[in-house]
């Protein structure tokens, strides 16, 4: 400050008129300057211009994940707070007085952002960008992505042939706008192949080329799309590209990575695909079939869909652990397949870039929380499907049955458990063999230290009252912790066998002469409807001659366990046959005996309470004949089932209501750490509410995918369907649509394809390709030239047709159709093609690849055993995912190892020689190799040849023939090889 | 440890000690989260009175062990209030290590230290107040002593606490010796004459190190055994070698280092240190180019203008240094191996082309040149060499293993001066090549496993000044030769 | 004071910022907050520069050069599938061998989650004695005395821990950073991403097996997860083709498949003229490439061209599968440029159960199976000057406990040791770590880290610096985020490890 001014601000009055003109004198010329800058620029949009500036250079500090500084740019709200500086981030209309742009415009590498350490200073026109939004009154808006599509009217053009479609009228005003040509409509042939392969993944034969040449009407080309769309291979096509989305496998994943029966699931989806099932039906019965109302054994089995998710078999492994990784993938894969959100970065922290908060993730995993499956190595709960379609409405009505059996036996007791007047039974001893440490708190038995997997528990109590009759007795095994055990459970229990004796005051013992066990639950989670197997008998080893076997009648079977968790009190009444008066001075001596390990721990009850009563209706429940009838239909259906030649499906199944588990977040996304209140199954703010007074359950959810006002449903199916049309969808990124995604290349396109197919074709899908196949964008011609390569090499406009690499099955398929190779059977378990030996060496897992007989080595690639720590090593090397978790985009890439395979597997070695002998024999025994090496062409690349390219495979086959052989095989042999792998390998023969 | 008198568990005063911290560290207990951590902000507030009880008692004592005739001091209370407050201050500082999650070997020690003084503060006390103090010699030796001690301890425990809040070199900064480390001698630039008549070395190259190295390379602390400030130590060089090599900046290790990337672990000086500006590492760059003479004058060197410039700049650069680290960005050094690639881009380019994937820069940030002929095998051979010759300025590694070239090439091999690592293993190469190599200064790493050298090659291997890696192993080189060349 | 109006602005921004922030900085620091600031500034984020590895389409394993000189160009990662037990090997702990027999203390339990343990076990004292070595005195057991004539090139690391106890994830872990199958790309995978291999007619990442089983984790551990798949790891076997379809099927020799590739490229060509999509050529040039590849990995996997000598240090039977036969194509692999080999060895999951896996018995014999081969790599690397640029690492996925194991409740037939999370011993050697330098320290039964633990993310960081790479710069744009090895939790790489 110069020091003239010092005396004069000394007097208060002074120094304020100076502040006051200082002030008002930045006002003017700042608002000056506002002023020029905005007639100079237009409004400012929040997505354009705002939100990239935001996510490349703030979000990651600032965001979802960590609020640096506690500023976060990913709710307005939360930018208009006040952050630890004690400042408003963001004052709309007030640029000055925003710390945002005190930050960004600070000289001071201390102070400015971003931080030295994280980047440069943001450009002079960013920094104006902001200013002139905050003057504007920083508005916000959501992304493109979670706004409902708008209804767009398609531009009119002026070729009359491009204003037939709305697509084509999209497209092709914008390469007007570009100033870019369409490419001519391609040839014929080239056509064919193409939407051929598109439609049902294999190239056309040479006599359908020849009659789709011969056809001149109009509507030739349309005729041959609806033939492709009407067979059987298309729902084989299709299917491929929805196994990766549902990270399908033939085995369970980890560390064993055993075998899982689950292809009826896959036989289903092409069956599914097959009848065009609209889409929004198809998925709402692979996300929660099980819940509809008169649910078909087929949408049961559709929700095999979210049983895809790996099982954990490795020795010592924590059940629960492995059953919340399920849960996490099912939200994750849920998200990516229907919605294309990256959702699984939520479970640690809200959402880094997008409005998704931490605990709305946790409220959206509760949807799926409450499933019975819990990575038991039976995979319960399965579905028993029959090989015969035929009986599928039987099995469906028998299982059914069976559900409502085994509640209704339940119920009596249930409410008899409530109704009676329990006396505790005060536990007095406690011994275990081997021994055991026990703490005896109150009658109830403690287990504490360590206790064998066979152990046996002998517990004496003595009843309170005495002069009293017996009539049950009630088990009960409480959680260490119940609260908590309610979202966090303890390990369960299983006790194999419960005896007891009454010890009369003279010491003598007679034995307790329970009638039957009743249990708390409907259904042991054990493998279902499997007919007892008996014990095996090993001839050479004489049977335990040693073994003491108590005088009387076998034990009543009494199986009691909470497996493999333990999340609430679970309760076992024993009924004894008659009532049982005891005197004074009598005691019961209790036996418990162990024998099963979960996850190879011993499992026995940590804490035990025993109840006694002298109610009389016990007795009465426990000979009701009505109960007894049903569980003899029960035993019945259950043996009728496993009767049935058939396999059994890992199926969704929810918990009964009041099993249900609870959710809470986890902290930091660690299923360890849990926080906050229960939460109730709701979906994030950012999409539509759910239906009012709708039931909170998968189904409601799986509807509520479909409602009219969803943003993204309609945009990711039809934008999946343009990406494996066009190679590239309208938006890249089909794995995120969300801010950090890349925008749409045609976004009014992809809005009117997404109502276009929500609303006006009702979510069918064949009618959704045909109008897209059929457009003359897709049927331009795919020829690059110089000048469209350079304005866009990777052919986003669309002036030119699309030229993408086959899939790794279309590889597959194409050179075994050609060889006429290929078997037409459809459907079944999967096969093992031949595969180069011990590429299968997994740990704990005896199961060997051994190549299936007959015309199950020339299956179609969909029907290949799928195991995940070792797929089918050619598929892998075309890209295919491993199908460890869900897959929404392959990326092809373009290596050597590919000619490897090609080249050198013998599945296409052999594919080679078929070819050409094949041809040879239809060209007939005079023709000459140009002939037949003709034919060979055609059956691979579906046209004829060029001539320079017949003339340098026939020169190849001549050469071939003067080369000295190998011994292993003729010249001849080595020859019509070589010409075939040529054929096969040609670049043409490896695109569409 | 001596015994307590009787009466002393019975006296308040020790109550107290024992409660006060109890009743503190119970805050943690306590059902409000922010209780200890506002309790253990007094810790500034405490601890300041035992370090001055301390003292005043240890000051009273000595008056009294020098001058016994006042006879004994009364000491108990202060020493009373002492132990207390020590004991406090302890527990406060616990409070506020664990409410402000405090970390770090230095709070850990400081920790220690506090804890120590507050039992040596209470021991003291015990034998103070012990019944038998006044009777027994014994006692008040140890008394004394652990008095001693106590202060002992309080120092390091406060400097450590003063080092804790305001850096670790508060207390020494304005002492007259750490003033001369960080700003070495004075420096006298012969500013009244013309820059012209400068003496080289001492009034451009010396101070230029003196301001930039020396606060770590000095006699006083000699980093890496390397002292810039003496013209003897200079030419001697550090644990890395000596420091130039005289006529070849390039070669020369102390243009390297201060040449790297300041991201680089090697760079000197390291990231937030004051960095020297382009113009001085210009001027030791033509010091050196020059042969690095002790003694000659700018003129009399044939500096250019520009270098001239830089060098009547020094003394206001040097007055306007400041002592705080600056944050510079690397784009002058991207810009540095950016102009130096483009150099030789067209050599580079040609190569590259006749021999794919062969040839790449060590790294993004680098402008030296990495050759692995070895993945041609026997198709490299001594023609191919010599067409690499035009970026032999560049080629820091070379990897010859397997190919073809042989004593052809010694000449052409013991012109690529830039070499750090060459590797020779399994060529046909004799003794003569090696002689060749004998002007490599810079090599580091020489492989020649499995070559047919022998004894004779020992010489020149062993003169090699910066060898740190030499594998003969598989040659004919006698065992006794090879173990006396290999051994560190 | 300035008179541009903006510029006034500007600066009474600065300096309230600055009073602000000064005040901010110094209470943070008085509050123990300082170092968390700090730290999360130390963090680069999405705007910081960017590196950049796109490369031409035809070659997308082209050599990149890295962001410094690293002082290790290739790694040789020699994996111990099964866990093998630090207590018998490098963790010396003389106060278990006190405590053997004695049950476990309640306070090593609680909270603890173990595979198999239950209840409670009881102590077992190490296996083997213990004698200090070379002269860095590094405590070493006598199981590995070829190693140990290397102890002084050794790095080791006492204070690995991981959050995984069960093989498959805990493999995946160290592989891949993640637990999960899917989850995350290995290692291998970003070196080659970040480097590319320099001999382009091997592949950059190379997977040996032995053991007789694939490791836990399965094909994953050096998968490619989000990475292009290019990128993924290719197993090399002992039998059949070392390479997947490697050799020319039947009844084709070199001459045929030369003649095939020369019309293939005629047509290709001639196609490409014709319709001009740039792929077209890339393909031909992956054609050829295959064809070098064909001679050259059939040439590096041929172990009879080693000498007799050679079999002999190593202990290796060409034709067979052995970690000593691994071990030797580890070196041939490595003198022609492979970037990234992993080698796993199965077997050395010592619960004792059975006689295989009891420490003093399948234990010792393993370890009998790796001493020899592993000293002679090392040897070998020296004699060639490789070892300075190599980096060579062994370890498990998780170390075992002090415990004795008792599974199902009882005590196990042969002497054993549980899965454990809290505590392994990993060693380097080469590549610029420090020679004869122990790290980190462990309780006396070694089972709780007490001093310098290292995250299995430090470990990555500190693998890829070694390798020329900030370990945040080394990244991959996916689902909208720049995906990195070391993922988004704090990460240092562990300066005192390297030189």
């Amino acid at each position: 400050m110069p020091a003239a001014l010092v005396p004069r601000l000394s007097d208060p009055s002074a120094r304020h008129r100076v502040l006051t003109g200082l002030i008002l004198l930045f006002l003017l010329l700042s608002a000056g300057c506002d002023r020029d800058r905005r007639s100079v620029s237009a409004k400012v949009d929040f997505n354009r211009d705002i939100r990239p500036i935001l996510n490349q250079n703030c979000t990651s500090c600032h965001g979802g994940v960590k609020a640096a500084g506690g500023v976060s740019f990913v709710f307005r709200e939360d930018a208009l707070r006040k952050g630890e500086s004690g400042r408003p981030t963001i004052v709309p209309h007030h640029p000055e007085q925003s710390e945002l742009i005190a930050r960004i415009v600070s000289t001071d590498p201390e102070f400015r952002m971003p931080h030295v350490d994280h980047g440069p200073p943001l450009a002079p026109e960013q920094i104006d960008k902001l200013r002139q939004w905050i003057s504007e009154g920083a508005e916000w808006s959501e992304h493109w992505a979670f706004v409902a599509p708008k209804p767009q009217t398609p531009p009119s053009v002026a070729d009359a042939r491009w204003n037939r479609s709305p697509i084509d009228r999209f497209i092709r005003a914008r390469l007007d706008q570009e100033k870019l040509s369409p490419s001519p409509a391609a040839d014929k042939a080239t056509l064919l192949r193409r939407v051929s392969f598109d439609l049902t993944g294999l190239p056309p034969t040479p006599a359908e080329l020849a009659a789709y040449e011969a056809d001149l009407a109009p509507d030739a080309y349309e005729r041959q799309v609806d033939r492709l769309l009407a067979s059987p291979r298309y729902g084989e096509r299709w299917a491929s590209l929805w196994l990766d989305l549902a990270r399908y496998a033939d085995t369970k994943g980890y560390e064993k990575d055993t075998e899982r029966t689950a292809w009826t699931y896959r036989d289903w989806l092409v069956n599914a695909l097959n009848r065009n099932q609209p889409y929004d039906a198809f998925l709402i019965d692979q996300l929660a079939g099980d819940l509809l109302p008169e649910a078909t054994l087929e949408q049961r089995i559709a929700t095999s869909f979210h049983r895809n998710t790996q099982t954990n078999d490795e020795g010592g492994t924590d059940d629960e652990e492995f059953r919340v990784a399920a849960v996490l993938d099912r939200v994750a894969t849920t998200w990516s397949v229907v919605n294309g959100v990256t959702f699984s970065c939520v479970q640690c922290h809200s959402h880094p870039y997008d409005p998704i908060r931490h605990e709305e993730f946790y409220q959206f995993l509760a949807f799926f929380n409450t499933s019975q499956d819990a990575d038991y190595v039976h995979e319960y709960p399965n579905l028993r499907v029959p090989d015969d379609p035929a009986r599928y409405a039987e099995a469906n009505a028998l299982q059914q049955e069976l559900e409502r059996l085994q509640l209704a036996v339940l119920e009596p007791a249930r409410r008899l458990v409530a109704e009676t007047v329990w006396s505790g039974l005060p536990v007095s001893t406690v011994t275990a063999t081997p021994a055991a440490s026990f703490r005896l708190q109150d009658g109830e038995v403690q287990q504490t230290g360590t206790v064998s997997t066979k152990a046996v528990f002998d517990l004496t109590a003595e009843p309170p009252s005495a002069g009293t009759t017996l009539t049950a007795l009630r088990f009960e095994v409480p959680p260490i912790d119940a609260e908590k055990a309610r979202h966090s459970p303890e390990p369960g229990f299983i006790i194999s066998q419960v005896e007891g004796w009454r010890i009369a005051p003279d010491g003598t013992e007679t034995p307790l002469d329970f009638q039957r066990f009743v249990l708390d639950e409907a259904r042991s989670p054990a493998a279902p409807y499997q007919k007892p197997v008996p014990p095996k008998v090993d001839p050479a080893k004489p049977a335990p001659a040693a073994e003491v076997k108590p005088a009387g009648p076998p034990p009543v079977p009494s199986t009691f366990s909470a497996n493999p968790v333990l999340d609430r009190t679970r309760w076992m009444v024993g009924i004894l046959r008659a009532p049982l008066a005891l005197e004074p001075g009598t005691r019961l001596r209790l036996r418990l005996s162990h024998g099963r390990a979960i996850a190879d721990r011993p499992a026995p009850a940590k804490r035990l309470r025993l109840q006694a009563t002298g109610d009389p209706r016990w007795i009465d429940l426990g000979g009701d004949r009505r109960l007894a009838d049903q569980r003899a239909r029960s035993e019945a259906i259950i043996l009728a089932l496993a009767d049935q030649p058939g396999t059994y499906l890992p199926v969704m199944a929810e918990q009964p209501a009041e099993e249900r588990r609870e959710t809470r977040l986890y902290v930091r996304g660690n299923w360890m750490d849990k926080g906050g209140p229960a939460l109730e199954p709701g979906v994030p703010a950012l999409f539509p509410a759910l239906p009012e007074g709708a039931p909170r359950n998968r189904l409601t959810l799986a509807r509520w995918f479909f409602a009219n006002d969803q943003p993204l449903t309609a945009r990711a199916a039809v934008n999946r369907y343009w990406e494996q049309l066009f190679g590239v969808g309208l938006v890249e990124t089909l794995e995120d649509y969300g801010s950090v995604g890349e925008p749409p290349s045609h976004p009014e396109l992809l809005d009117w394809l997404a109502r276009h197919f929500q609303f006006d074709l009702a979510w069918t899908v064949k009618a959704l390709l045909r109008e897209i196949v059929t457009s003359e964008t897709y049927r331009q011609s795919s020829r690059v030239d110089a000048a469209r390569q350079e304005r866009d090499p990777r052919n986003r406009l669309l002036a030119r047709g699309p030229r993408t690499r086959l899939t790794a099955e279309m590889v597959r398929d194409q050179a075994l159709f050609a060889a006429g190779l290929l078997s037409g059977k459809m459907a079944g378990p999967p096969v093992m093609p031949p595969q180069p030996a011990g590429v299968w060496q997994t740990v704990y897992n005896g199961r060997d690849w051994v190549p299936s007989p007959g015309e199950d080595r020339y299956r179609r690639a969909l029907y290949t055993f799928w195991k995940r720590t070792s797929a089918y090593p050619s598929f892998l090397t075309f890209d295919a995912s491993t199908r460890d978790v869900c897959t929404v985009r392959r990326m092809p890439t373009n290596t050597p190892l590919q000619a490897l395979v090609l080249m050198n597997d013998p599945v296409y070695d052999e594919a080679a020689r078929a070819l050409l002998r094949q041809a040879r024999a239809e060209a007939g025994p005079e023709a000459a190799p140009r002939d037949w090496i003709t034919r060979a062409w055609l059956r691979v690349i579906g046209r004829s040849p060029a001539g320079p390219d017949l003339d340098a495979l026939v020169r190849l086959y001549e050469d071939a023939l003067r080369l000295p052989a190998p011994p292993e095989t003729s010249a001849e042999s080595a020859a019509l090889g070589a010409v075939g792998a040529a054929l096969l390998n040609l670049d043409a023969a490896l695109t569409k | 440890m001596s015994r307590p008198s009787s009466e002393i568990p019975s006296s308040p005063w020790w109550t107290l000690v024992a409660v006060l911290p109890a009743v503190l560290l119970g805050a943690l207990a306590a059902p409000w989260p922010w209780l200890p951590a506002a309790l253990g902000r007094l810790h500034p507030v405490v601890l300041h009175f035992p370090i001055a009880l301390v003292l005043v008692v240890a000051l009273l004592e000595t008056i009294a062990f020098v001058a016994p005739r006042h006879g004994p001091p009364r000491v108990r209370l202060l020493l009373f209030l002492a132990a207390a407050g020590a004991v406090t201050a302890s527990a406060c500082g616990y409070l506020l290590m664990r409410g402000d999650a405090v970390e770090g070997a230095l709070a850990d020690r400081h920790l220690r230290g506090g804890l120590a003084v507050s039992v040596l503060a209470c021991l003291t006390l015990a034998l103070r107040l012990s019944r038998d103090f006044a009777f027994r010699t014994g006692l008040r030796r140890a008394y004394r002593i652990l008095l001693a001690a106590t202060c002992a301890v309080l120092m390091f425990a406060a400097h450590d606490g003063a080092s804790l809040t305001h850096g670790e070199d508060y207390l020494t900064e304005h002492l007259p010796w750490r003033q001369d480390q960080a700003k070495l001698p004075a420096l006298a630039f012969p500013v009244q004459q013309p820059v012209g008549n400068w003496e080289m070395y001492t009034d451009v190259v010396a101070p230029i190190l003196s301001q930039r190295c020396a606060s770590c390379h000095s006699g006083r602390q000699a980093k890496g055994k390397l002292a810039l400030d003496t013209w003897e130590a200079l030419s001697r060089g550090g644990t890395t070698g000596p420091l130039f090599v005289a006529g070849r900046p390039d070669a020369s290790l102390l243009v390297q280092r201060l040449e790297l990337p300041l991201s680089h672990k090697e760079r000197m000086p390291p990231k937030r240190k004051p960095q020297p500006a382009e113009g001085e590492l210009a001027l030791l760059r033509a010091w050196i180019k020059a042969g690095a003479p002790r003694t000659g004058t700018l003129a009399t060197l044939g500096l250019d203008a520009a270098l001239l410039r830089s060098a009547e700049s020094l003394p206001r650069a040097f007055a306007a240094q400041e002592s705080e680290p600056v944050e510079v960005d690397d784009t002058a050094w991207r810009q540095a191996v950016a102009a130096r690639r483009q150099t030789f881009a067209p050599a580079l380019a040609s190569a590259q082309a006749r021999w794919p994937g062969m040839i790449e820069f060590e790294s993004r940030d680098s402008a030296d040149v990495r050759v692995n002929a070895s993945l041609l095998g026997p198709q490299f051979g001594d023609a191919d060499l010599a067409a690499l010759a035009p970026l032999r300025e560049q080629i820091t590694w070379l990897d010859l293993s397997g190919t073809a070239v042989t004593d052809q090439s010694a000449r052409t091999l013991g012109s690529f001066k830039a070499l750090r690592l060459l590797r020779l293993n399994e060529t046909k190469i004799t003794d003569d090549t090696v002689e060749a190599l004998s002007g490599l200064v810079q090599l580091e790493t020489l492989s020649l496993f499995r070559t047919p050298i022998t004894d004779a090659a020992a010489r020149t291997l062993a003169s090699l000044p910066r060898i740190k890696t030499l594998s003969v192993a598989e040659t004919p080189m006698t065992e006794t030769t090879r173990r006396g060349l290999t051994r560190p | 004071m300035s008179s541009d109006p903006h510029a006034l602005l500007r600066e009474l921004e600065r300096d309230r910022l600055t009073a602000v922030t000064r005040r901010h900085f110094l209470r943070d620091c008085a509050t123990g907050l300082g170092a968390l600031a700090l730290g999360s500034l130390a963090t680069p984020a999405f705007g910081a520069r960017r590196l950049d590895f796109t490369r031409p389409p035809s070659s997308p394993l082209a050599a990149l050069p890295p962001q410094f000189t690293g002082k290790a160009k290739r790694v040789i990662y020699l994996h111990m599938a099964g866990a093998p037990s630090q207590l018998e090997l490098f963790d010396h702990k003389p106060d278990l061998k006190r405590l053997d027999g004695k049950d476990c203390p309640a306070s090593f339990l609680e909270g603890k989650r173990f595979a198999f343990i239950s209840g409670v076990p009881k102590m077992l004292g190490p296996q083997f004695p213990f004698h200090r070595a070379g002269k860095s005195g590094t405590w070493i057991s006598d199981r590995l005395p070829e190693l140990e004539r290397h102890i002084d090139d050794l790095c080791l690391v006492k204070s690995m821990r991981t959050d995984q106890f069960n093989h498959a994830p805990a493999q995946l872990m160290v592989h891949t950073g993640s637990p999960r199958l899917g989850g995350g790309a290995s290692l291998g995978s970003w070196v080659v991403y970040g480097l590319g291999t320099e001999n382009q007619n091997l592949p950059g990442f190379i997977v040996l097996v032995s053991g007789g089983k694939t490791p836990d984790g399965g094909k994953s551990l050096w998968g490619s997860g989000f990475l292009p798949s290019v990128y993924q790891g290719v197993q090399c076997r002992a039998k059949g083709d070392p390479v997947l379809y490697l050799s020319n099927p039947e009844g084709v020799t070199r001459d045929l498949r030369r003649r095939v590739l020369d019309t293939l490229d005629e047509v290709n060509r001639r196609h490409h003229a014709e319709i001009g999509d740039p792929e077209i050529l890339t393909r031909v040039s992956q054609y050829e490439m295959a064809f070098r590849m064909q001679m050259n990995a059939s040439d590096a996997m041929d172990l009879s061209r080693e000498s007799a000598d050679t079999h002999a240090r190593y202990g290796t039977q060409p034709g067979k599968e052995s970690f000593a036969n691994n071990c030797l194509l580890a070196r041939r692999l490595a003198e022609r440029g492979v970037r990234f080999i992993q080698l796993y060895d199965w077997g050395w999951d010592s619960h004792g159960v059975s006689k295989d896996t009891a420490l003093n018995d399948g234990f010792a014999a393993k370890c009998l199976e790796i001493d020899r081969p592993i000293a002679a790599l090392i040897d070998d690397l020296k004699a060639r000057g490789l070892l300075d640029e190599t980096l060579v690492i062994w370890g498990g996925e998780f170390g075992r406990t002090p415990m004795r194991e008792n599974r199902a409740g009882v005590e196990m037939p042969f002497a054993g040791r549980d899965h454990h999370p809290g505590a392994f011993t990993v060693w380097m050697c080469g590549g610029g770590v420090r020679p004869g330098f122990s790290y980190g320290e462990t309780d006396e039964v070694g089972f709780e880290i007490v001093k310098n633990p290292v995250e299995l993310r430090d470990f990555h960081a500190t693998v890829i610096h070694q390798l020329g790479f900030d370990h945040h710069k080394l990244s991959f744009p996916f689902q909208g985020l720049d995906q990195k090895m070391t993922g988004v939790k704090p990460t240092r790489v562990i300066d005192e490890l390297i030189t």
